[in-house]
C-alpha cells in the first residue's frame, strides 16, 4: 500500500502576510501544449508539502465568532453571528416561513476586485442584449458564490451537533464568508475557516473540520499528485480532489472530484488528502488552544 | 467510584479542549453540558476547559440514557462564558420585557433580558401578552390597560414560541407582572401597593397595574438588577 509522507508545513511560526500580493495573470493566452511539456516547473516545493498556513480566531470584535485562514496566497475571513432571530438575520429567507429549529446559513462573497482574476470577474458580469454590461448587484450572489456557499454548507453541517442545533429555536446561525484572495484550494480554506469560527462562537460541534485539496496529473512517467495546489497548478492538472473529514470519527463530510482521473490516481490522491487533513486538524487545534492561553493570560492580568 | 473521580480530577479537570477531543470512556465518566457520547467514549463539543459537575446535566440530550448516578459527570465550560445556545429563548423561561403597545386584546412587548443570561439580549425579540394570559383564573373581565401601560418593565414567562414575529408571554403567576412603572402624574417610579395597584411616592396617586410580588434578596428573579433599565 502506498504510504505518502506529508511534511508538516511551517504553520504557527508563519505570520499573517497582511498585504495583497498580486496574483499572476492566468496564462490563457500562452500556448497550452507548451505549458504541458514542462509540467509543474513553477512549483518550488515538493509535491507532498502543503503551503504555508496561517490561522487566527477572534479577530472581529462585533461578531460572535470569527477567523482568518491563509493557505499560501488564498486568504479567507469568516464572521459568525448567532444564533439570532430571523428578522435580525440578513439571510434571504422568506420571513413568512416558521422554523422551529435552528438553521445554518452560509453566505460567501468574493471581495472584488482583488479576490479573483479579472477574467473571472468579466465572466460574471451580465451582458445585456444591446451590448451594455452591468455588474451584478451587491446583494445577490453570483453563481460561483452560491456554489461555494452550498459546498461549505454541506461540509460543515454534519459537524454541528444536531440536538443542540434543534434547540436553537427560531434562530439562524449566520456565517458570513469573505474571500480576500483566491489562489487554489479555496473551498478547503473556506471550510477550515468556517469550522474555526463556529468553534470560536461557542456552537456545539462534533469535531473541527479540516479540508485539503490535491491536484492530479497523469503525465509522462506515472501519476503526479500535488498537495495544496495553487490555481496555476490546478489549470495544468488533469483533475482535482477536495476532501473534508471529521478526524475523530474518521468520516468524510465533503468529497469533490473533477477532471479526468484514473482509479489508481484517485485513490493515491485520496490518501494524500487524508494525511493533509490530519495535519491541518493539528494546526486548527493548536490555533484554538494557543488563543485560549493568550486569553486566559490577559484576563489574569 | 472514588477512583474514577480522582482520575478525572487529576487528568481531566482544567484541561483545555477543542471540539472533538476525546475525554474518556463511558465506563468512567458521564456526559455533561458541552460534551457528547459516541460509541464507547465521551468527546468534547465546545472549546473550553473541562470541569466536573455535581449533578446530571439539565437538558438531557438523550433522556433515555440518563447518566448513572455513580459516575462523575464531566462538562466543558466554554471559554468566554457564553455559548451559542445561551442567546436562545426557551418555553418556560422567565424574561424581562418592556411594554411597547397595548390594545384591548393584548399587550405587545420587546424582550430585553432572560433568566440565565448575563446582561441584555443581543437582538431584541418581540413578544405579546394576550388578555387571557395576564392573570390566572377568570379572564373575561381583565382590562389590558389596567394591567400594563406602555414603557412598563414586566417580568413574564414564555409560554409558546409563537410565530416568526413574536413569542407568547404570560404573567399568570403571583411573581410575574409589572416591576417598574412610571407614574403619569409625577414621572417618578411607582411602588406596588398590592397585586393590582401601584402608587407614586410623591403624589400618592394610585394607578392600576398587574404587579409582581416583590422578592427579597434571595428571590429567583434577581437577574434584572444587573441590567440598566433606562
Amino acid at each position: 500500500q502506498l504510504v505518502v509522507n506529508l511534511k508538516k508545513a511551517s504553520t504557527m511560526a508563519s505570520l499573517l502576510t497582511n498585504c495583497y500580493i498580486p496574483l499572476p495573470s492566468s496564462h490563457v493566452f500562452n500556448n497550452k501544449s507548451k505549458a504541458k511539456s514542462r509540467p509543474h516547473a513553477s512549483r518550488k516545493r515538493p509535491p507532498s508539502e502543503l503551503r504555508k498556513i496561517y490561522m487566527d480566531t477572534r479577530i472581529l470584535s462585533n461578531a460572535d465568532g470569527s477567523s482568518v485562514v491563509e493557505m499560501g496566497q488564498t486568504k479567507v475571513v469568516v464572521a459568525v453571528h448567532g444564533p439570532r432571530s430571523f428578522s435580525a438575520s440578513s439571510s434571504a429567507y422568506d420571513s413568512e416561513l416558521f422554523h422551529e429549529e435552528g438553521i445554518l446559513n452560509v453566505d460567501a462573497r468574493f471581495a472584488l476586485p482583488f479576490a479573483i482574476r479579472p477574467e473571472t470577474v468579466a465572466m460574471n458580469q451580465v451582458v445585456a442584449v444591446d451590448g451594455s454590461s452591468s455588474s451584478s448587484s451587491t446583494t445577490t450572489q453570483t453563481p460561483e458564490e452560491i456554489e461555494l456557499s452550498s459546498r461549505v454548507y454541506d461540509a460543515i453541517f454534519s459537524s454541528l451537533v444536531q440536538p443542540a442545533l434543534n434547540r436553537l429555536f427560531k434562530s439562524v446561525l449566520d456565517v458570513h464568508l469573505v474571500v480576500l484572495q483566491a489562489d487554489g484550494g479555496l473551498t478547503s480554506a473556506c471550510i477550515v475557516a468556517v469550522s474555526l469560527a463556529l468553534a470560536d462562537a461557542g456552537v456545539e460541534l462534533y469535531d473541527l473540520v479540516p479540508s485539503c485539496s490535491v491536484a492530479i496529473s497523469s503525465n509522462n512517467p506515472g501519476i503526479v499528485c500535488l498537495a495544496d495546489p495553487t490555481e496555476e497548478e490546478i489549470d495544468d492538472a488533469d483533475g482535482i480532489l477536495t476532501l473534508a473529514v471529521l478526524c475523530s470519527w474518521n468520516e468524510v463530510t465533503f468529497w469533490n472530484q473533477s477532471g479526468r482521473i484514473s482509479v489508481e490516481a484517485s485513490s493515491q490522491a485520496m490518501e494524500m488528502c487524508k494525511d493533509g487533513c490530519i495535519n491541518i486538524h493539528q494546526c486548527m487545534r493548536q490555533c484554538l488552544l494557543s488563543k485560549e492561553k493568550q486569553q486566559s493570560i490577559q484576563s489574569d492580568k | 467510584q472514588r477512583l474514577s473521580v480522582l482520575f478525572c480530577k487529576m487528568v481531566l479537570v482544567n484541561k483545555k479542549v477543542t471540539p472533538g477531543d476525546r475525554l474518556g470512556s463511558l465506563r468512567e465518566i458521564a456526559t455533561g453540558t458541552g460534551t457528547y457520547a459516541r460509541g464507547t467514549h465521551v468527546y468534547a463539543s465546545l472549546l473550553g476547559t473541562v470541569a466536573l459537575a455535581s449533578g446530571i446535566k439539565k437538558d438531557d440530550v438523550n433522556p433515555a440514557q440518563t447518566a448513572p448516578q455513580h459516575l462523575p459527570v464531566v462538562t466543558v465550560i466554554p471559554l468566554h462564558e457564553k455559548t451559542a445556545a445561551s442567546q436562545v429563548l426557551v418555553v418556560g423561561q422567565v424574561v424581562l420585557v418592556r411594554i411597547v403597545r397595548v390594545n384591548t386584546q393584548q399587550a405587545a412587548a420587546e424582550i430585553v433580558a432572560a433568566d440565565g443570561l448575563i446582561g441584555a439580549l443581543k437582538d431584541l425579540k418581540s413578544g405579546v401578552v394576550r388578555k387571557e394570559d395576564v392573570k390566572s383564573g377568570a379572564t373575561e373581565d381583565v382590562k389590558i390597560y389596567d394591567s400594563f401601560r406602555p414603557n412598563d418593565i414586566v417580568i413574564a414567562k414564555i409560554i409558546s414560541l409563537g410565530d416568526t414575529k413574536r413569542y407568547f408571554l404570560s404573567t399568570a403567576e403571583a411573581e410575574l407582572g409589572v416591576i417598574r412603572a412610571i407614574s403619569s402624574s409625577s414621572g417618578k417610579y411607582m411602588i406596588p401597593v398590592n397585586y393590582k395597584e401601584m402608587e407614586c411616592p410623591e403624589t400618592k396617586v394610585k394607578e392600576p397595574r398587574k404587579c409582581a410580588k416583590p422578592n427579597d434578596a434571595d428571590g429567583t428573579y434577581k437577574f434584572y438588577k444587573e441590567i440598566n433599565l433606562s
